[in-house]
């Protein structure tokens, strides 16, 4: 699949394709035909998401991206509340893609956000799949973090090397950073 | 735990690897290696990676074709997506130059292909490719002038300088692209190489180009407000800086000395080399380019940063430079430079926000000061500079304060990517670097803040939405003290530009969260008594009402067309609810909609048609046959009987679907069909996707009455989310987009409010800037204009002059702000609309807009 190969005609990595769970989904189970459709979907999943979360607060941040159709939130199957997840459709593939760009992992009402494209929402898919009806990664305790598909946090330039992988040895320090990663208090004094 | 049973949620799961082909691996380790050249500190480390990196290139680059092609692709990538790294990447090949000359004869013939393509693709009318592409590829290949012949740079450089003067007549914005481009890439001749009076030929013929270029004011972020104010000086004209400030000595001090470092490495090398034990040099011919093709070619992409002459804002401004000084080389190069990476690394805000951060090492060292270093150290460090305690001075030019100016100017002047992308790359690195920018940020966001008088509606309403997601993603905070006193000196106004603003931003804060949250945030700690101190000021915005309870009791009686008693009703169930309400009191239970109460005249017809709203899979036939019966049992001769009626079927949807907006349009699309039959639409057979199904009779309601059932299901609207304006304008747009409303009514009604609202409240405007960029037609754009005008002219007409006078009643002074504020929104619809749409535009506003474009700044 021409998304699974590497064609070098980027610098880096681009943010508007599907995360890393999806790709690996798609391989174990040979079936690329959700990540097909998820490359061209006007969908986004949002994952991390607060209990008390409302449409409106995820409308004013995700209509930066693009005129959204509808937003479908997440519930829990048994109590029909918010569980921590929606669905986004905008109106144009461009919004979802702008989407999963620029807002995953920005904050909104305190919680960093989870965004993966997504093949489409289909009936049934806002209920939680949790054994108690929320959200199944929510749900499943043993320091499972960050919701739904459990990325790592910040990738750390604190020591600096990212590792060209041929054991070169006698690193001499400074490669690509300086200082470590703070999570300090921001102050906007000058 | 560790030998876990793999789940198919694992994010990385190593138990299967494959072994990797062999060649598969070279590349992919070749290619991650040049895409990160240069991330590191040390010079001479770099160097050796570099000569390291070159290794299997020089060996292999014949021999496997996919390796050549990735090396070639990586590099090309890495030349126009990040362009500081042009010399570093220019010193590989250089290195491979020694080590096997037939790599970099590739990689010249390869960038001098991409350009010439460029051109060729032109010719084709379809281009791949932009002419910024081809200043960063010029860029890389000046920084290799060592292995070039000699010569072929400058016939090149001269030929687009000469492209240039020729097209300065015909097509003015690229032939300023073509020469600004040239002549920031001329000094990149000079990074790895000697300075040399070859060059100067290229700055006599630069002389023939007219760089007297002013910048329009209507393009500018300030307004001086009928002469009111003093506007700051803080432009740079790229077109005019450009030329004057190449100074070659000193454009040489901005790159790496990489030579001594390289040069052992280079003569070591060519020693070994058993075909040319001297560097060569490669041909660079020059381009064929069709003159006539560029005429009427139209900038595209980033291109269009050039549709106006280019300017750069220099905000911060210290007794002491922290960014280069606006006329020199420097500023333009590191401004030039932090622009196409932000716009060309688009797709991942996270390694622009990382290249960012450690933008400086790409330079030479002594150029910026340590990252993150507090202005008042620098201000010591100025101090000392200037008595002579550090010799040589220390640089006080801080980086964060250059990247946040370019990025200031990105945003808000007609963005080329979605205002979003810029605000959350500056988010990124503020996480990333709390203590780096933050107060780069305070200090941005004091200068806009003390300038809001003089900010045009634009830039005030983009600086609102940066600093409100920005604040959104720190907890809300901020220095709301600094803000207590300006907001008591202005109680009295409505318009102002700075209550309008912090009103609008504290609005915007509410949408992102809530009330409650927000309401907290407006603390501080006490430094004293070490307890927080609450701002009371502040909770006069939490309300986020169009109107008041009179508004309500007014509609409402007038609906139910000056009933006493529902008047009383309507008059107990505001105070009810004003009693009731607080801060966590949910939109759902502020609404008031009065027809489920049982004092309300004809309440069990009411009660009984909404049952029958609430039913799923309600049929055209049995919904004909109650609204019928609704129709016959309305019986009060008194009533405006159609108003009432659509009023009161709007109203219910709403507060049916009110638990979000999108329930509402959810219910509003549910019966599409039937409420455009309601409003007077002409239904065509595709309102009817069954073939069988009931169709409703014609409708017989003249264009005048579809007016007036229009304006009476905006009016509904209003009404009923009068509470929450984002609803309101959220509800309207679908019923734009569902072609119930026509657009226009909606402007209408929100210029003639009482209330401004196109202009005193964002949701309003940004709203409907979205249903203008929706029309594929834009004669409403002309009507819209003319609207605006009509408007501005009837206040100035109230109050006589627009010169703010400190002897004007403050009425009067709020209204002068106000005729301000449309005049500033004329100017935004004339510069961001194209006027090929709006031909039809009558003479006096042609005339007005065209006197406007001819101001300069």
């Amino acid at each position: 699949m021409e998304l699974l190969e590497e064609n070098y005609d980027h610098s880096v990595e681009r943010l508007d394709r599907p995360s890393s769970y999806l790709i690996k989904k798609a391989v174990r189970r040979q079936n690329f035909e959700n990540l097909e459709k998820s490359l061209h979907s006007k969908t986004v999943y949002v994952g991390n998401l607060t209990n008390l979360i409302t449409e409106e607060q995820l409308y004013e941040l995700f209509i930066k991206c693009g005129k959204i159709e509808k937003i479908i939130m997440g519930l829990d199957r048994n109590k029909l509340i918010p569980c921590g997840f929606c669905f986004v459709i905008y109106k144009e593939e461009q919004g979802s893609l702008n989407a999963i760009k620029y807002l995953k992992g920005t904050i909104l009402d305190g919680q960093n956000l989870e965004i993966d494209l997504d093949p489409g929402f289909v009936e049934g898919r806002q209920f939680g799949r949790g054994v108690y009806g929320g959200q199944a990664s929510q749900e499943g305790g043993n320091g499972f973090k960050g919701g739904y598909r459990g990325r790592g946090g910040f990738r750390g330039r604190g020591n600096g090397f990212r590792g060209r992988g041929r054991g070169r040895g006698g690193y001499n320090g400074g490669f690509r950073g300086r200082g470590g990663f703070s999570n300090g208090p921001r102050d906007f004094e000058s | 735990m560790e030998n876990k049973r793999p789940r198919e949620d694992d994010e990385f799961d190593d138990s299967k690897r494959q072994h990797q082909d062999p060649v598969v691996e070279l590349v992919g380790n070749v290619t991650k290696d040049i895409r990160r050249i240069g991330e590191g500190a040390q010079i001479n480390t770099t160097v050796d990676d570099i000569s390291y990196i070159s290794n299997p290139i020089v060996v292999e680059f014949e021999k496997i074709d996919e390796l050549r092609s990735a090396v070639l692709k990586t590099l090309g990538a890495v030349v126009l997506e990040q362009p500081m790294k042009v010399q570093v990447v220019s010193v590989l090949v250089m290195i491979c130059n020694a080590k096997n000359f037939l790599v970099s004869k590739y990689v010249i013939e390869y960038f001098h292909s991409k350009v010439q393509d460029f051109f060729h693709s032109l010719d084709q009318g379809s281009p791949k490719g932009c002419f910024n592409d081809v200043k960063n590829i010029l860029k890389f290949l000046c920084c290799l002038s060592p292995i070039i012949e000699d010569g072929a740079l400058y016939n090149v450089l001269q030929q687009f300088l000469k492209v240039s003067i020729d097209l300065q007549a015909s097509n003015p914005p690229l032939a300023q692209e073509i020469y600004y481009n040239t002549l920031i890439c001329l000094p990149y001749v000079f990074a790895n190489d000697d300075i040399t009076d070859k060059y100067d030929g290229l700055l006599t013929l630069a002389k023939e180009f007219d760089s007297n270029i002013s910048l329009k004011s209507v393009y500018t972020h300030f307004d001086s407000k009928s002469n009111n104010f003093q506007v700051p000086d803080i432009y740079v004209n790229l077109l005019e800086t450009i030329l004057p400030s190449i100074d070659f000595p000193e454009c040489k001090k901005l790159f790496i000395d990489f030579k001594s470092h390289m040069e052992p490495i280079i003569n070591e090398s060519l020693q070994r080399n058993k075909i040319s034990s001297t560097m060569v040099k490669h041909a660079l011919p020059q381009f064929a380019i069709n003159p006539d093709v560029l005429k009427e070619h139209k900038l595209i992409g980033i291109d269009q940063l050039w549709s106006q002459p280019r300017f750069f804002l220099t905000i911060y401004k210290q007794d002491f430079p922290t960014v280069p000084e606006g006329k020199t080389y420097s500023h333009l190069f590191f401004k030039d430079v932090i622009c196409d990476l932000v716009h060309n690394l688009e797709f991942n805000r996270n390694e622009t926000a990382v290249q960012l951060s450690i933008f400086d090492l790409y330079f030479n060292s002594d150029l910026f000061a340590p990252p993150g270093t507090p202005v008042d150290r620098l201000a010591d460090i100025h101090k000392d500079n200037v008595n002579g305690e550090n010799i040589p001075p220390l640089s006080t030019w801080k980086m964060e304060d250059l990247i946040v100016e370019t990025f200031l100017q990105l945003m808000f002047t007609k963005p080329l990517r979605l205002p979003i992308y810029y605000y959350t790359v500056l988010i990124t690195c503020c996480r990333n670097n709390p203590d780096w920018y933050a107060p780069v940020f305070g200090r941005a966001f004091r200068f806009f803040y003390k300038n809001l008088e003089v900010l045009n509606y634009e830039t005030r309403l983009r600086f609102m939405d940066w600093m409100a997601v920005q604040i959104s993603n720190f907890e809300f905070s901020w220095k709301w003290d600094e803000w207590v006193e300006d907001s008591k000196a202005l109680t009295d106004y409505s318009y102002h530009p700075t209550k309008s603003f912090i009103k609008n931003l504290i609005s915007k804060e509410i949408k992102l969260s809530n009330k409650k949250r927000i309401k907290d945030s407006f603390v501080t700690l006490d430094p004293q008594t070490d307890s927080l101190v609450h701002f009371e000021e502040f909770h006069q915005y939490l309300t986020l009402n169009l109107e008041d309870s009179d508004y309500i009791i007014d509609f409402d009686t007038k609906l139910f067309a000056g009933n006493e008693e529902v008047n009383s009703l309507v008059t107990k169930l505001c105070q009810e609810k004003k009693d009731t309400s607080t801060v966590v009191t949910s939109p759902q239970n502020e609404m008031l909609y009065i027809f489920n109460d049982s004092n309300i005249p004809f309440y069990p017809f009411f009660q009984k048609f909404y049952k029958f709203l609430m039913g799923h899979n309600r049929t055209n036939e049995q919904f004909f046959q109650h609204w019928t019966e609704l129709n016959d049992e309305i019986t009060d001769e008194s009533l405006n009987k159609p108003s009432f009626l659509i009023t009161y079927l709007i109203q219910t949807y709403c507060n049916i679907g009110n638990r979000s907006i999108y329930s509402t349009n959810g219910i509003l699309d549910r019966d599409l069909t039937k409420l455009k039959w309601c409003s007077g639409v002409e239904l065509q057979d595709s309102d009817y996707p069954k073939t069988e199904e009931f169709r409703f009779p014609p409708n017989t309601a003249s264009p005048e009455q579809r007016l007036v059932i229009q304006n009476d299901i905006i009016d509904a609207i209003f009404r009923i989310w009068s509470h929450q304006p984002q609803f309101i304008f959220v509800i309207l747009e679908h019923l734009v987009d569902s072609s119930i409303l026509d657009a226009s009514l909606l402007f209408t009604k929100c210029l003639e409010s009482p209330k401004n609202l196109l202009v005193s409240n964002s949701t309003c405007f940004e709203s409907l800037v979205r249903v203008l960029d929706s029309i594929p037609s834009k004669p409403i754009v002309s009507e819209l204009l003319v609207k605006i005008i009509e408007k501005a002219s009837a206040i100035l007409a109230d109050v006589q002059t627009t010169q703010i006078s400190d002897s004007d009643e403050i009425e009067i002074k709020d209204k002068k702000w106000l005729v301000f504020d449309y005049l500033s929104l004329f100017k935004y619809f004339i510069t961001n609309y194209e006027f090929e749409f709006i031909s039809d535009i009558p003479e006096p506003i042609k005339e007005v807009s065209e006197w406007l474009n001819q101001v300069n700044a």
